[in-house]
């Protein structure tokens, strides 16, 4: 076990270091999503000035940006591998391909939380909207889970085929409608500040969609790998 | 050399693809006579009558995702090729009957709700449930390599299954809806079905389930075919380059 998890923080910190010097997908979801804020807000006008209308419409438009961003850099996370010849290599190692999958996922997950935790003060300032609830940490983490679970499945599924960036998002917005209106409900719930009561039914669901396709993909990832 | 192909033979006689074929013929003028008979419903007075086969479409296309589940845990397991054709074979199938669960449930509740379409749970799943596997087509579509292509499809195919209760859970944020539950169940309006309502409706189970029947197979022979074909096309290339 304890082996199985240092070649999970081997792949993991591999992702890692690449990008701490190259600080490519970083920057493309960060720049990414700030944009598509500002988009929102233009595209919007007047519904900024009411904060009735901005609580109806702010927590939707959150979870966008996230999953755009986010799918922005599960593209990259393994067409970066596949350009560079080196996901052959990484196949090649004498590791599980579960453990490839968890540490890309971790790596994945770290990132979204990161340009996530950036975006969120940004929005709260344009949209004018107080974007700040202890409960919101939990909400934001296991729905990013959520997404980097399915997404690194599917960014590894559609870096094999022909349309491979156009693929990714079309795969991955559909399977993950649910998570999207659980955690966009909750948001809503409680940055209008009703009671914990409100969210604990979407926390639970968001929760068990988690373990679910947790396990999926770490059965199936050995299937979309293999040549 | 040329390697033994199997061969597809057309079907005559007695065959499993004739039988059913006919069975459909036959019992649909049946279940259309059936449906002619029932009574109308006390409020929705001629319109209900669609819900007869829009029922069993449903229920048929919820079969056919589960044929393209099973197919492609088979192929999860044995990695062999003809769970591939079986896995094709449902997910389009299943496509064809969630479009005609949907437009028949459309034109029904423009006459019992006065709106072809409200973002009600059943109606929400059965949509995000369409998009699925509509990606899952274009999945399969921009992959070549044909194992690659069956890999991609099984593990699509067992992910857009497992998802399809959640996003039915999910679903319950929704305003409560107002789509009718036939069988067990205890939210949604209540409808009654009495006496020959329900054998028309067992009428009607059995004529979509046999065309069902008749296109899966037909679909899986097709399937065959076209790898034969391919197989043939292969053979011939290798003789000429010979």
């Amino acid at each position: 076990m304890g082996n199985y998890l240092r070649k999970v923080w081997a792949v993991f910190s591999k992702d890692v270091r690449a990008e701490l010097r190259t600080k490519d997908i970083f920057s493309a979801m960060f720049v990414f999503s700030l944009l598509a804020t500002l988009v929102f807000a233009f595209a919007l006008p007047g519904k900024l000035m009411e904060p009735k209308e901005v609580a109806g419409v702010a927590p939707g438009l959150l979870w966008v940006a996230y999953t755009f961003s986010g799918v922005l850099g599960l593209n990259r996370s393994f067409i970066v591998e596949k350009d560079r010849g080196s996901l052959e290599g990484l196949l090649l190692a004498p590791a599980d391909r579960s453990a490839i999958y968890l540490g890309k996922m971790l790596s994945n997950l770290t990132f979204m939380v990161l340009v996530e935790m950036l975006i969120t003060p940004i929005f709260g300032v344009v949209f004018n909207y107080s974007m700040w609830n202890p409960l919101l940490i939990p909400v934001v983490l296991l729905g990013t889970l959520g997404f980097a679970e399915i997404g690194t499945l599917f960014a590894a599924m559609a870096v094999n085929t022909r349309a491979r960036e156009v693929l990714l998002p079309v795969l991955f917005f559909s399977i993950m409608l649910p998570v999207i209106i659980a955690a966009a409900n909750a948001t809503t719930a409680l940055l209008s500040n009703r009671p914990i009561e409100d969210i604990a039914g979407q926390l639970q669901f968001i929760t068990i969609f988690d373990i679910i396709f947790l396990a999926l993909p770490v059965l199936l990832f050995e299937l979309v790998v293999e040549e | 050399m040329a390697t033994a192909i199997k061969y597809t033979k057309p079907t005559k006689g007695l065959g499993l693809s004739n039988v059913l074929f006919w069975a459909t013929v036959f019992s649909w003028p049946i279940s259309l006579i059936f449906v002619l008979m029932a009574g109308d419903d006390v409020n929705l007075k001629y319109s209900q009558r669609i819900f007869y086969y829009h029922l069993p479409a449903n229920i048929m296309c919820f079969l056919s995702f589960m044929v393209y589940f099973i197919g492609g845990i088979a192929y999860w397991r044995t990695r062999n090729r003809k769970w591939d054709i079986v896995m094709v074979a449902g997910l389009e199938l299943g496509i064809f009957w969630a479009v005609i669960g949907i437009i028949t449930g459309a034109i029904w509740a423009r006459y019992a709700w006065g709106t072809f379409w409200t973002w009600d749970p059943r109606l929400t799943t059965v949509s995000i449930m369409m998009v699925v596997y509509i990606s899952g087509v274009m999945l399969r579509s921009a992959v070549e390599d044909p194992t690659r292509k069956a890999a991609l499809t099984a593990a699509f195919g067992i992910i857009g299954f497992v998802n399809v209760p959640l996003v039915y859970f999910s679903t319950r944020w929704f305003p409560k809806g107002e789509h009718p539950v036939i069988f067990g169940g205890d939210s949604g309006t209540p409808v009654g079905l009495e006496g020959f309502m329900f054998i028309t409706l067992g009428v009607c189970f059995v004529a979509v389930g046999l065309l069902f029947a008749w296109m899966l197979q037909a679909r899986i022979r097709l399937g065959h075919m076209h790898e034969e074909l391919q197989a043939r096309r292969m053979t011939l290339e290798g003789m000429e380059n010979e």
